[in-house]
């Protein structure tokens, strides 16, 4: 089956050879490395932790990791994929961490960081109610393909799921969020 | 709108909001320099698993970054709290939560605060920052190594609000540290309000306020006990103490281990032997594991209150000097097959932090003996890893990776024509060896298969009979109780003549080995077994295998856990009773499943939950053994010798508390409010409190 967007191959390059760069202790390229994924990781820590503050700390966190470990990271093909690999891994540790703490039980989504970034109301409507709408799964599922530029097939082996529930996963996610916008507009 | 419009609108949306913390990291950056790769470095050289690595990153930062900075406004010491294991460390903190001092009350616990200026570094940081970097080292020293180990976290403060929230902030820091490592031991957690009696008997034993306030919790179930002989037990004696209603001291590690080594001969050597001292209070017998190594591992179980020598080989050292050479018997290794392993995962997950070394499976560890070395095989996140772990050093030799997709050297633009993960069909789908046990050495030498050439004549042998009838005493089990004896097979293993006795009575499994000379108990294993009747057989010769990701739905379905949910520790296959079988274990919802799924139909054969270590979460209450809240309320008002009617405002709730279920109750009476804390299984009373309402 086709991926509905394809990830920038010229991208994919370039990203590897930013992260070759970060592993020889390049903070130029470790800072062209952030701007050009950094939405991508918060996004993906967004969509599992479901707290905006959180997942500043778990993209915080994460990029630390990217620096220790970029020398150890083999070219695969798909640097993004790694980034969230290591993204996601830190976020589930920070996740049974948070689920130790009786306070949080509830899965309260809650994406508009705290102090307002200057958000136009349908951006507000995205972030907060229309992926707030969401089950955790297809959260990841939209925002790692719609933001990481991830194929299907990449996100289907990050998240352990057939190819096909991520296919069917996402059509139903963008379906809903699709009413939920044209109904709210 | 299409759904290009609706991910453009996302994309834009997320990276509007995006947070722009590159100033922030790039400071953090420099203030690490260079200290994380020999950090790194030295974290797989350690002996525990899978080392908390953000940990030590968090230890280099405060030693190597900020650690000198000193945020002086404050010197009034607002909270004591204290970390004990067996080092025990204080810590005093200001208002601002701020560390003000911090001191090691027993050498143990100097030890551990030497890297750190003897705590002096420590001063000025954040208290869980502290806390995150102690525990961290107390971790490296393979204190909290076993799964039975405990931390005491106890917190000090006249400030009951703010003392109770850094009392749960502490948990979460620890719990944090020790899920990092993958270590399981108990958090213990107690808040205290500032006793002057307390403080007195603490500084007079050299312990923390927190572990002479656990003390006294044991003298309280039995006053004949000695103060002072009860603050030198560790933490983890001491919870596993109360645990069992306290019926007598016992002979402590240090005891456990003089007795063992007498025992073993190994005491008029000049080397140390002696590896490692395992209390186990709170099992059936209330013992000392206790672990000598003499050219190869042995193992001992002290009865921890008689000092009997309950399993062992006598008298070692005749056997070791005679069976090495003085060059190094690599048909011997000296590193563990799980300590092989566990290197390998250390390795492993230094070098591959993408990966979560949570979802290794598929472990097969062999001993090449003509190598010296050990072949790990493991899966983990769809790539296969193996390794050759130098058998006497632990060192690894060779590491080779296969991954699930291999890296396209142009762009990808086809998908790989294998996308199904490769673990669910392995290569090897027929078991090499259809004798019952699983094929990979559980315990601390593989077991040789190989013929047996160099075997000296046979000694002094008592016989199968005699074999049987000394495990069956040692298990206190009668011959009419058995219902299934599945080997009493003599054979010559790690140098001697042995009989391996296993058998099957009250539902529980029994793997004996026995001395075939002596007819010592040389080492044994239990498992409790919930086989269907008339399942029990003989292995065919090619059994029907519904594969691994059949039996982990199986499980799923069983456990009603939908695998998003679901952490998986293990999926494992192997042969047990006969019967292939897949060993699964999960976490879920706070919730640790263990469950054995038959290879053949999918049937569940074995399935327990237990709270799981790493998460406290309300979830998991379906244990068994729960008195019911009604018996619990019942009991803490016999306590407080009060009806039902007599007491307004009674409150129940079931919970989870250092790792088991109680109730708290609260009730209020005559002025006077109480709070109890039952256990859920017992009824026991474990906590009880009784103040002014006003």
């Amino acid at each position: 089956m086709e991926d509905l967007v394809k990830e920038p191959d010229a991208g994919a390059v370039e990203l590897e050879r930013l992260l070759l760069n970060v592993g020889t202790g390049d903070k130029d390229s470790f800072g062209e490395l952030y701007t050009r994924t950094h939405a991508a990781v918060y996004a993906l820590a967004l969509s599992i932790l479901a707290n905006a503050q959180d997942a500043e700390e778990a993209a915080h966190d994460a990029y630390l990791r990217v620096w220790d470990y970029a020398a150890s990271y083999r070219p695969k093909g798909s640097p993004m994929a790694w980034l969230m690999a290591v993204t996601r891994n830190l976020c589930l540790m920070e996740l049974r961490r948070k689920k130790r703490q009786k306070e949080l039980t509830e899965d309260e989504w809650n994406a508009i960081p705290a102090e307002d970034r200057d958000l136009g109301a349908e951006e507000r409507a995205l972030l907060q109610w229309a992926l707030g709408s969401l089950d955790p799964a297809s959260r990841q599922i939209v925002l790692l393909h719609a933001v990481a530029g991830l194929k299907h097939r990449e996100i289907a082996r990050l998240l352990g799921l057939p190819q096909n529930t991520v296919l069917s996963k996402y059509s139903r996610a963008i379906a809903k969020m699709r009413a939920g916008l044209e109904k709210g507009e | 709108m299409t759904d290009k419009d609706i991910e453009q609108k996302l994309k834009a949306a997320i990276e509007r909001t995006a947070p722009d913390g590159l100033g922030r990291l790039l400071s953090d950056i420099d203030n690490r320099k260079g200290d994380i790769i020999m950090e790194k470095t030295a974290v797989s050289k350690k002996k525990n698993r899978w080392i908390g690595l953000v940990a030590a990153l968090l230890a280099v930062a405060l030693l190597g970054g900020a650690g000198g900075i000193y945020y002086g406004q404050n010197y009034t010491v607002a909270t004591t709290v204290s970390l004990d294991v067996n080092p025990s460390i204080q810590l005093e903190v200001n208002r601002s939560e701020k560390v003000l001092t911090c001191t090691g009350l027993n050498d143990e616990g100097r030890e551990i605060l030497a890297s750190m200026n003897g705590g002096a570094d420590l001063k000025g940081s954040r208290l869980n920052v502290a806390v995150n970097a102690i525990v961290g080292a107390i971790v490296r020293a393979g204190y909290l190594d076993s799964l039975s180990s405990a931390i005491l976290i106890s917190v000090e403060d006249d400030n009951a609000a703010r003392g109770e929230r850094l009392q749960a902030e502490l948990v979460a820091e620890v719990d944090g540290v020790l899920q990092t490592a993958a270590n399981s031991a108990g958090v213990l957690s107690q808040y205290l309000t500032v006793d002057a009696g307390l403080n007195q008997q603490a500084q007079q034993n050299n312990i923390s306020s927190g572990k002479a306030a656990l003390v006294n919790q044991v003298l309280a179930l039995n006053a004949s006990l000695d103060f002072e002989k009860l603050a030198a037990l560790s933490v983890e004696e001491l919870r596993d103490l109360i645990k069992i209603g306290a019926p007598g001291m016992p002979i402590g590690r240090t005891e456990a281990a003089r007795i063992a080594e007498e025992y073993a001969g190994t005491d008029v050597l000049d080397i140390i032997t002696l590896y490692d001292v395992d209390p186990e209070l709170d099992d059936p017998v209330p013992h000392y594991e206790v672990e000598i190594r003499l050219a190869r591992e042995y193992d001992y179980t002290i009865h921890a209150f008689t000092g009997e020598v309950l399993s062992g080989e006598a008298n070692i050292t005749g056997r070791a000097s005679s069976q090495t050479s003085p060059a190094p018997d690599l048909s011997e290794p000296a590193v563990t097959a799980d300590d092989a392993f566990n290197k390998a995962a250390d390795y492993c997950n230094a070098t591959h932090p993408e990966l979560s070394t949570y979802n290794i499976f598929d472990i097969t560890v062999k001993y090449d003996r003509d190598d010296g070395h050990y072949d790990v095989e493991f899966w983990c996140d769809g790539c296969k890893f193996d390794y050759d772990v130098d058998g006497q050093t632990g060192d690894i030799l060779r590491e080779e990776t296969d991954y699930r997709y291999t890296p396209p050297k142009t762009p990808d633009t086809t998908p790989p024509a294998d996308t199904a993960p490769p673990d669910t069909t392995p290569k090897d789908t027929t078991p090499k060896d259809t004798t019952p046990k699983d094929t990979t050495p559980k315990d601390t030498t593989p077991v040789d298969t190989t013929p047996k050439d160099t075997t000296p004549a046979q000694p002094a042998d008592i016989g199968v009979e005699a074999a049987k009838a000394a495990a069956l005493k040692h298990a206190g089990i009668t011959e009419g109780q058995v219902t299934y004896w599945e080997k009493a097979q003599k054979d010559y293993d790690n140098g001697r003549w042995e009989y391996e006795i296993d058998f099957t009575a009250n539902g529980t499994e029994y793997d004996y080995e026995i001395d075939a000379a002596t007819g010592a108990v040389l080492q044994y294993e239990t498992e409790k077994v919930r086989t269907p009747a008339g399942q029990q057989g003989t292995p065919t010769t090619q059994p029907a295998d519904i594969g691994e990701a059949a039996a982990k739905a199986a499980a799923l379905a069983r456990a009603g856990v939908s695998e998003a949910d679901a952490t998986w520790i293990k999926c494992q296959r192997e042969y047990d009773d006969g019967r292939l079988e897949y060993e699964i274990e999960f976490i879920a919802g706070g919730t640790e499943y263990d469950i054995t799924v038959l290879a053949a139909d999918g049937a569940v054969t074995k399935y327990e939950t237990e709270r799981s270590k790493y998460n406290t979460g309300s979830s998991g209450g379906t244990q068994t053994g729960d008195i019911g809240a009604d018996a619990a309320k019942a009991a803490a008002l016999q306590h407080a010798g009060l009806t039902q009617s007599q007491v307004t405002r009674l409150k129940c709730e079931r919970d989870y508390d250092d790792g088991r279920l109680v109730y708290e109750i609260e009730f209020k009476s005559g002025g006077w409010e109480y709070e109890y804390k039952i256990d859920a299984a017992s009824g026991s009373l474990l906590e009880h409190d009784r103040d002014r309402d006003d």
